[in-house]
């Protein structure tokens, strides 16, 4: 087998990585003494006729000017004293301390952001002396591959699986247990696991799949509601849901926009049902004191009527009643006093309904529904209905009601079909039955044939023949019962879609007959599916799999031009969906929601839209193959009207995102983005404390240790009010124990104190004057986030490192050891020496042992 | 008694050491033993329901300096909404989880708690590979004597689980999401959505009708069963020890579906809901979420579905902000309180809120019958958490509800020693349960009080 082609020693491996024409560097990754040179911060290393250096000389006054402020006795910041360590001895007898010490010096992670950076010269008789020290314990520095464990497919990974092997448009993921995740992403092999409730699942959803892939969706002997979409009815959400109201809820629009994701089953015409509420009439376009007098007047209006009802009925008279005349005085009065508003629905983007709303003054959907028909393809759609205009208003409560409901907005949305469906066989049909036949026309021979590429798709790999006789005997017992191939197939496929090999993805070793068990290259197959995990964590496609079986992937060309297709492909929106997104904690957007009581103008969409800029941001510098320094500051974002109104950028309109330029003043990079500043911020306000964690950790990758036990919390009263926050958390920095870590946390995040708790930006914070000058540790000076993202960039380093472990314990899908750092070392050094290309990253990591490799473990016989 | 007690011993050292799967068959083999579920009075059911960050311990706890008073009238203000339960309910102080404790592992307490609560044991500290905690009581139980439900164990909550490593400190996110743990790597997450409970119990689609192709399908089912599981025999073949680990997992849950079907076919019994299916959407409104899940449990508890469910009212170091009674802040963020009297106040409204969502639960089970009885005559149910007082580990506060088919006399204020084990009060419960241990975690005797005069 061509496995052993590159069964390899470890001996043996090295000429093969040189083959591979890579990093040259790492063929001296054995020698210590050049490993160092590649740590970024580190220097050339000492020409061996300089004399050995000395603990007491070199290590100690270096440790004592860059460290001991925080690794004392007293405070041993992350468990760690230094100061004690005052012989050469003592000092030698910890070599698992100074390989941490090493680690952070050598990457740039230590000293900590803002304490003056050591110079090469000052840092290198340290880091000799230190690789003495571990050379002399026997500390391996070689790059090693690791073992990544069996990893079951996560939710996404599932859903985009099934839809790449069958073609079906179902996403049944979605009803999954919410997978765990461990170093920060969910597709981490030893945390992922396999519940009896998830296997109820894998079970139930392998036979309605299989079912639906061979037969097609089960359609309705006449056209039926599908859904009912409804959006929350206030920011609050506590009157949401009445029970026994079965539908979706959608997020709430203070603009009045119902928006969501609808799956189609079938290519068909599809019915949508959308009515709307349309409250304004005569509190349309006033001011708040004129809004209060219609209000006043109403009421008036009806205490007269009930007044004159009341009169009547003591009177014995029938109720006194309000003449058509009237009522339509009172209408046309309401049409004239609103302005026109245009609705538009639409599906895709693609506008299906546009009508022109006139004034109203009632809650009573006077205007009934509005109805069309549109043909939809089979597969998940983005609908909208919405008020475009809306999206200009100078302030979205523009649109609420004295009573806080809105003028305006979709109030619900039907669909109803499927009218006149295709009467193709479905996509997945074709997909399944390869051997050509139309249903029913079958011979025998199609079983295996259509099994047996079944099988290899979904398992992603060759099959044996008895793995594949196991589910051909599943075709026969159907045919025994009296059924048809299609219906033996669908057992098998079943099958297939519960099987191990579908649900995990499984890596062989291959096994030598004798000798030790040594690393070897992963085969083909497997390295398609790293990659295509990797880079659209889905299965890979047919290109890869002819490149899988022609043996190519390993051909350095092949593979570069492979990953650059691959990174074209819309299928590499999922690095920002998923690895992006989990780096930067996008995900926890809209988790604990800002207070709508403190951020009135922040509803549903608005965090959606800055979830939308982050994305297209890092799409951005996916696509365009920018700098990975650009997520540091980049001179471009991407809003809609009513983000740009969030942030004061004047001059875009309408609810389409654009790009824009800006001038790095106020806004550029993530850090000034709305996701994050709101992620990391408290519902009801900001916390640099909390801001300067979230840079330390995501972008310099040094998370600052957890605070002690018992430390007394912020005293919170009265900030805002007599005193500012800046002050109080100065006040709490003064106690020791907090101080170490505080020092350089919060001034980050008063950096950053120009943006509030929802990103917008500001220059109090109650009445205080926000004051955004820092000063580090060290005494370093900056100002507001043009200074702190200054800062960051005399860390790019630790940057670039950070973002290579990032990646790489994302495509990995392992959490990364210490015998990955030669590996994450020589990436990020490949990444600076290539403009910081985001495809560079890519690359080098695709190109890397732990990616290509797989260590080897003892197999019991 | 000796013979079990040694057994016990070795079964639970085996589960420390090796996730546990291979125990099963020597458990069900030690069941008749002590079995007591198929006694007149039919069987006893076990509800364990957690709720986090702790209390205000001021407001839990009685004033009394007595070992064992009858409940007073009055109860102090979180746990005013069970007053109107006092005959039924029994307030426990003085119960400890010693593994919750820091043990020089530094902070972290909310992913302690979560984790050590069931399981008695201290969880490694980790947010990423090698999760340790141990077995958790009710599965525990569950493999003793889940065999005889349909469902061994249930797991439900009102919160969803968070995605992402480190939750607490450098605990993982795993430990706080779950207080069930089928071994010790293994958590069992909570299910949080009543539509997906609903359908778990009663099937999702229609059942078939015609017997004959009824039998073909559950043919079908059977060797699809039989095919998966030779395929993870295979792969078990030529795999490491680590991904081995992974197929077991697999192999165990395939197990267990199987078990299932057996049963199911045991009972031949068409079972029927008495609630209609819950909508598909999670409820956002707290109170209206709270009580389909306690409807579900109940009518779980019902229709024997299982006699084992664990339920919590949120995840540990929960952050939901409770907008129902006006309040916007985080949960977790308001216990961090600093003595300010306007937090604490808010945490009492919380803790308070949900103890009124648990009285719904005790009114549900008493209304419901169960045989010559009620549910709540058959039922043993806590209502508790992991932390007491500031992220105290110490005098955790329980409530113990339900008659347990006579175990229990309740209307108490039961103060125990310093330091008593609360694996004490599971072993009572399991004991009733009919689950032959004398021994669980740290347990070290019996709990006085609970029943007799």
């Amino acid at each position: 087998m061509f496995i052993k082609k590159y069964l390899s020693s470890r001996t043996s491996f090295r000429p093969g990585w040189l083959v591979f024409g890579i990093l040259g560097v790492l063929v001296s990754v054995g020698c210590v003494s050049v490993l160092l040179g590649q740590g970024p911060a580190s220097p050339s290393r000492p020409a061996s006729a300089k004399p050995e250096p000395s603990f007491t000389k070199d290590v100690q006054p270096f440790l004592s000017e860059n460290c001991y402020l925080c690794h004392n006795a007293k405070l041993s910041t992350a468990g760690l004293n230094l100061s004690d360590f005052t012989s050469a001895e003592s000092a030698e007898r910890k070599p698992e301390v100074w390989d941490k010490v090493l680690e952070k010096l050598a990457s740039g992670k230590m000293p900590p952001a803002g304490r003056p950076v050591p110079t090469k010269a000052q840092l290198a008789p340290v880091t000799a002396w230190i690789d003495g020290v571990l050379a002399r314990a026997g500390f391996s520095q070689e790059a090693e591959p690791g073992r990544v464990t069996a990893r079951r497919l996560n939710r996404v990974e599932y859903n985009n699986t099934i839809r790449d092997l069958l073609g079906v448009a179902a996403r049944p993921a979605d009803e999954f247990p919410v997978d765990d995740s461990g170093y920060g992403f969910d597709n981490n092999g030893d945390v992922l696991s396999v519940s009896p409730l998830l296997m109820e699942k894998y079970m139930a959803v392998a036979k309605n799949i299989s079912r639906l892939a061979v037969y097609g969706e089960p359609l309705p002997p006449k056209p039926t509601r599908l859904a009912r979409l409804l959006n929350r009815r206030s920011p609050d959400a506590d009157d949401v849901i009445s029970a026994g109201n079965a539908g979706v809820y959608l997020p709430y629009s203070l603009r009045g926009a119902m928006y969501g994701k609808w799956v189609s089953p079938v290519d068909a015409e599809y019915e949508f049902r959308l009515r709307i509420a349309n409250f304004r009439g005569d509190t349309g376009d006033l001011t708040d004191e004129q809004k209060a007098q219609q209000v006043a007047e109403r009421k008036k209006r009806f205490e007269q009527y009930r007044a004159a009802r009341l009169k009547a009925a003591a009177a014995g008279l029938p109720p006194p009643e309000v003449t058509p005349e009237q009522l339509k005085a009172r209408e046309e009065a309401s049409r004239k006093a609103a302005p026109p508003r245009k609705l538009i629905f639409s599906v895709d983007g693609k506008p299906v309904i546009t009508e022109v709303v006139e004034g109203d003054s009632a809650y009573g959907y006077s205007r009934g529904e509005f109805v069309t028909r549109a043909r939809v393809k089979a597969g998940e759609h983005f609908l909208r209905a919405s008020f475009p205009e809306l999206a200009d208003l100078k302030d979205p409560r523009e649109n609420l009601n004295p009573d806080m409901r809105r003028g305006l907005f979709v109030d619900y949305l039907e669909i109803v079909g499927p009218y006149n469906p295709s009467s193709e066989p479905p996509e997945s049909y074709k997909k399944i039955f390869v051997c050509g036949h139309p249903p029913g026309k079958h011979n025998p021979q199609c079983a295996r044939t259509v099994v047996s590429n079944l099988m290899e798709r979904a398992y992603r790999r060759p099959v044996t023949e008895d793995e594949l006789a196991s589910k051909l005997k599943l075709v026969s017992l159907a045919q025994r019962e009296g059924e048809s191939l299609e219906a033996g197939v669908r057992l098998a496929l079943q099958a297939i879609l519960a099987s191990p090999d579908f649900l995990f993805r499984v890596e062989t070793d291959p096994r030598p007959k004798a000798g030790p068990a040594v690393a070897h290259f992963v085969n083909n197959y497997e390295l398609a599916s790293r990659l295509s995990y990797f880079l659209w964590a889905s299965m890979p496609d047919a290109e890869l799999f002819r490149a899988a079986k022609e043996q190519e992937l390993r051909q350095p060309a092949v593979l570069e031009a492979q990953v650059r297709r691959m990174l074209a492909d819309p299928k590499s929106q999922n690095l920002v969906d998923n690895w992006a997104a989990q780096w930067l904690q996008l995900r926890n957007l809209g988790r604990t929601k800002p207070d709508p009581k403190r951020f009135p103008t922040v509803d549903d969409e608005l965090l959606d839209a800055m979830r939308t800029e982050t994305s297209l941001f890092v799409e951005a510098i996916i696509r365009e193959d920018r700098s990975i320094l650009d997520f540091i500051d980049a001179p471009f974002t991407f809003v809609n009207g009513p983000l740009a109104r969030h942030y004061g950028i004047a001059g875009v309109n309408g609810e389409g995102f654009q790009r824009v330029s800006l001038d790095g003043e106020q806004r550029g990079g993530v850090l000034t983005q709305g996701a994050i500043l709101t992620v990391s911020s408290y519902p009801t306000r900001t916390s640099p404390p909390v801001r300067g964690k979230w840079v330390l950790e995501n972008l310099l990758g040094t998370p600052p240790p957890p605070p002690p036990a018992n430390v007394p919390s912020l005293n919170e009263s009265n900030i805002g009010t007599e005193v500012s926050l800046r002050q109080r958390l100065e006040e709490h920095r003064k106690n020791p124990s907090c101080s170490p870590c505080h020092n350089v946390m919060d001034p980050i995040g008063f950096g950053l104190e120009t943006y509030d708790a929802v990103g917008a930006y500001r220059t109090h914070d109650g009445k205080f004057p926000i004051e955004t000058a820092g000063t580090l540790p060290g005494g370093k000076a900056f100002n507001g986030s043009k200074g702190l993202k200054e800062v960051l960039r005399g860390q790019s380093d630790a940057f670039v490192r950070n973002v290579t472990e990032k990646m790489l314990t994302y495509s990995l899908g392992r959490g990364l050891e210490r015998f990955d750092r030669p590996t994450v070392d020589a990436i990020s050094k490949q990444v600076a020496a290539n403009d910081y290309r985001f495809s560079a990253l890519v690359m080098e990591i695709v190109k890397s042992k732990p990616f290509q490799m797989r260590d080897a473990e003892v197999i019991k016989p | 008694m000796n013979v079990i007690f040694k057994k016990q011993l070795q079964r639970r050292t085996f589960l420390r050491g090796a996730g546990g799967v291979v125990a099963l068959p020597l458990l069900d083999a030690m069941i008749p033993a002590l079995g007591r579920a198929d006694t007149a009075k039919g069987p006893a059911r076990m509800a364990v329901v957690y709720f986090p960050n702790g209390v205000q311990v001021d407001s839990w706890y009685l004033k009394t300096d007595s070992d064992i008073i009858p409940l007073p009238d009055k109860l102090p203000r979180t746990l005013e909404p069970l007053e109107m339960y006092r005959q039924d309910i029994s307030i426990l102080g003085g119960l400890t989880v010693n593994g919750g404790r820091e043990m020089g592992d530094g902070p972290g307490d909310h992913g302690r708690a979560g984790a050590s609560y069931l399981t008695g044991a201290h969880p490694k500290k980790t947010f990423g590979k090698d999760l340790q905690a141990g077995v958790s009581m009710d599965q525990y139980a569950a493999r003793a004597i889940g065999g005889a439900t349909r469902f061994a164990s249930l797991e439900l909550g009102c919160e969803e689980g968070i995605q992402g490593g480190n939750c607490d400190n450098g605990y993982s996110c795993a430990y706080s999401n779950s207080i069930s743990w089928r071994t010790p790597s293994t958590p069992n997450p909570p299910e949080v959505r009543p539509r997906a409970v609903f359908e778990r119990l009663f099937g999702s689609g229609e059942v078939e009708r015609d017997p004959v192709v009824r039998a073909r399908q559950e043919k079908y089912e059977k060797s699809v069963l039989d095919s998966v599981l030779g395929d993870a025999k295979r792969l078990e073949g030529v795999l490491g020890a680590t991904d081995r680990k992974k197929m077991d997992e697999y192999m165990y849950a395939v197990r267990d579906i199987e078990a299932r079907i057996q049963k199911t076919e045991q009972q031949n019994a068409q079972i029927v809901p008495t609630m209609d299916k819950p909508s598909a959407s999670v409820p956002e409104n707290y109170n209206e979420h709270t009580r389909l899940m306690f409807d579900l449990m109940t009518l779980a508890f019902q229709s024997d579905a299982t006699r084992i469910v664990t339920f919590m009212m949120a995840i540990e170091q929960s952050n939901r902000a409770y907008r129902e009674i006006g309040i916007a802040d985080s949960h977790h963020g308001l216990t961090h309180h600093g003595g300010d009297k306007e937090k604490i106040d808010k945490c009492i409204r919380i803790n308070r809120y949900q103890v009124e969502q648990f009285a719904y639960f005790i009114g549900k089970l008493k209304a419901t019958k169960d045989g010559d009885g009620t549910l709540f005559d058959r039922a043993m149910v806590t209502y508790g958490g992991g932390l007491g007082k500031d992220h105290d580990h110490d005098n955790l506060p329980t409530v113990l509800t339900g008659r347990g088919n006579g175990a229990f006399n309740l209307g108490r204020n039961i103060k125990y020693p310093k330091e008593t084990p609360l694996a004490n009060l599971h072993v009572a419960m399991m004991h009733q349960l009919g689950v032959p241990a004398e021994k669980f975690a740290d347990s070290n005797g019996n709990l006085p009080y609970l029943s007799g005069l």
